[in-house]
């Protein structure tokens, strides 16, 4: 599908399809080998735990990596993406697994571009809010 | 005190880092792809879910500049927000230069006591600072 096909079967209102996401220890121990991070509150449980929470927390440079990934599998368009705010709400942790679900709010016809605006919100698999916000995509005309 | 404390020693670490040059191996953004199974990736950019990533060397040298000098004052640090702007496809195998800013304390009040909010804005350029690719404002909170 190109990029006309795909501006042109977007609608205010429509979900984008849900995407869940388990975030396996072993995955997250080897980004943070990866990325070689020095947060202790991504690293040290005990550390973690001393600030109130329950395990070492799963950064949300990590949680974030999964919204453009996301959004690219929907739409493959890399130019496409303009904009992603995150807010974390609720720790994640180790072995959790968050499901990300969306919907188009706006979609606006400018010169020569119509922009879209999709409002998201990750979850548990119980329900707790862990992140939400806000993704512009524009489509050239 | 200790929040102004911060922030003077923040800006002078700011301005002695200045800007960093970053070429990002394929290696490396393969690995990561491999790691969150992101089979878009083709080889020829870098995903734009890697920004924070790349971003991140920067604000983690600041972190480890400062770190000695506040190991006994922070008692916590953690990543509450983050705006991210696009604004063109990053090619791989190519050098970026990136610039740091960071705002002022503010001050806020919370379930878990009082924090200190402070957005790390970094900007991802061409090398020569010409041509704009991503923008980062990444809000920590930080327990004083």
């Amino acid at each position: 599908m190109n990029e006309t096909s795909f501006k042109e079967n977007l609608t205010v209102g429509q979900e984008l399809p849900s995407y869940s996401v388990k975030v396996e220890s072993k995955i997250y121990r080897r980004y943070n080998r990866l990325i070689r991070e020095i947060n202790p509150i991504h690293l040290n449980k005990s550390y973690a735990q001393k600030l109130g929470f329950e395990n070492i927390v799963v950064a949300g440079n990590f949680l974030f990596t999964f919204i453009p990934k996301w959004i690219l599998d929907w739409i493959p368009i890399p130019s496409a993406l303009k904009k992603a705010t995150v807010y974390f709400e609720n720790p994640v942790y180790p072995d959790e697994e968050i499901i990300h679900k969306g919907t188009i709010q706006e979609i606006e016809e400018l010169s020569g571009q119509i922009k879209v605006i999709c409002e998201y919100h990750v979850e548990k698999g119980d329900g707790t809010p862990t992140s939400k916000g806000k993704i512009i995509l524009n489509f050239k005309k | 005190m200790l929040a102004e404390e911060l922030h003077s020693t923040l800006k002078k670490v700011e301005k002695k880092q200045g800007t960093e040059i970053v070429r990002l191996k394929d290696k490396e953004v393969r690995k990561f792809c491999e790691l969150i199974h992101d089979t878009g990736y083709d080889g020829k950019f870098i995903p734009p879910g890697y920004i924070m990533n790349l971003t991140n060397r920067v604000i983690q040298k600041i972190f480890l500049e400062i770190g000695p000098l506040f190991i006994s004052k922070i008692r916590g640090l953690i990543h509450v927000n983050s705006k991210v702007e696009f604004h063109e496809v990053m090619p791989l195998d190519k050098e970026y230069k990136i610039s740091i800013e960071t705002s002022k304390p503010l001050k806020k009040e919370g379930k878990k006591g009082t924090y200190y909010s402070i957005i790390f804005t970094t900007k991802v350029w061409d090398t020569n600072g010409s041509k704009l690719f991503a923008v980062d404002h990444h809000d920590f909170f930080f327990k004083l």
